[in-house]
């Protein structure tokens, strides 16, 4: 939500963000997994987990949205992106 | 974008299975074409040697990440897909990691933004731990060389990133290093769960709290650059415009 209501002002934002950001959705799925491993070994707040997955799964939404609007906006930047042999990779996330 | 795709199913995994699988089997074969692209797009095309950036294992570690949560997946089939993707995965980053290290010893040393990107050399093998343990559901010997090569690599590589924030500002690229660490934590917890000694449950607590105030880091100063407006321009190697 706080993409959508910034893009307004700053537009920009929208074409600089690099698909690079998508690993954010894979450092939280993962911080995820490991919170509910130290909740079955330590007796943590089994919600602590349960919050951080469902942060992965809001940003993961958030980001699909932004970067669709972006392609529709800015489809040069995106196929540029998609065409450096090395940013490509970024893709993965 | 992908490797979200299969994670996200282990979130939902309690909540929603259908949905997982679902989802799983998506990922599964959007990585396949994936990886399949990517690696003919390098062969197709003459590469510079200073490109081969520690990004390049990503489609690599992508097909990796299919049995972490493919294990615990239940319909017929999942197993061997599990088997076949742990396959291409294992190999392919033997051969890559030597490509990049051979990069990072005879080329110029990578530039001061794109050191964060180093951290990712450290999520293969830690997946390839995870991916091992939960196929062959023993922790034996090759189980063990796949741990602690990752926390050797983790050793070289995050005494690197410590240094950072001294010698250019955020940019969310950074972003690159939070799998890794989460990756390892992950693969530490669970090493600790068969070889249950202080020393090991230690080391997952330092891991999961040190990986945990760095992802709370980067939230801060994301949320803070896009509210700002003033985020950094990306890496060189993103910026065509």
């Amino acid at each position: 939500m706080k993409f959508s209501s910034n893009v307004v002002h700053k537009p920009s934002f929208l074409e600089f963000m690099p698909v690079s950001l998508f690993g954010s959705v894979m450092g939280l799925s993962a911080l995820c997994f490991a919170w509910r491993l130290a909740g079955h070994a330590w007796h943590v707040s089994r919600l602590i987990g349960e919050i951080i997955g469902f942060a992965a799964i809001l940003t993961f939404i958030v980001l699909t949205v932004s970067y669709i609007v972006k392609w529709i906006c800015y489809p040069l930047s995106v196929e540029n992106e998609f065409k450096n042999p090395v940013s490509v990779g970024f893709f993965q996330p | 974008m992908i490797i979200s795709i299969l994670l996200i199913p282990g979130i939902l995994l309690p909540y929603a299975p259908v949905i997982a699988d679902v989802l799983w089997l998506l990922g599964m074969i959007l990585i396949f074409l994936f990886a399949w692209f990517v690696l003919r797009k390098w062969m197709g095309s003459q590469q510079l040697p200073e490109s081969a950036m520690p990004v390049w294992v990503l489609p690599v570690t992508g097909t990796l990440n299919v049995p972490i949560v493919g294990n615990s997946l239940k319909f017929a089939g999942a197993h061997e897909f599990c088997l076949m993707f742990f396959g291409f995965g294992i190999i392919f980053i033997i051969i890559l990691m030597t490509i990049i290290i051979s990069r990072l010893f005879f080329q110029a040393p990578v530039a001061a933004s794109a050191q964060p990107s180093l951290l990712i050399l450290v999520a293969p093998f830690a997946l390839a731990f995870n991916g091992y343990e939960g196929l062959s559901g023993v922790q034996d010997i090759p189980a063990s060389a796949f741990f602690y090569f990752c926390l050797f690599l983790l050793l070289i590589f995050g005494s690197k990133v410590v240094l950072l924030p001294k010698c250019c500002p955020f940019q969310v690229s950074w972003w690159s290093v939070s799998f890794p660490l989460s990756a390892v934590s992950v693969a530490c917890l669970q090493y600790a769960q068969k070889q249950p000694d202080s020393i090991h449950w230690v080391l997952a607590a330092v891991l999961l709290s040190v990986t945990t105030l760095v992802i709370l880091y980067l939230l801060i100063q994301t949320i803070y650059q896009i509210w700002s407006g003033r985020f950094a321009d990306p890496i060189d190697y993103t910026a065509v415009h």
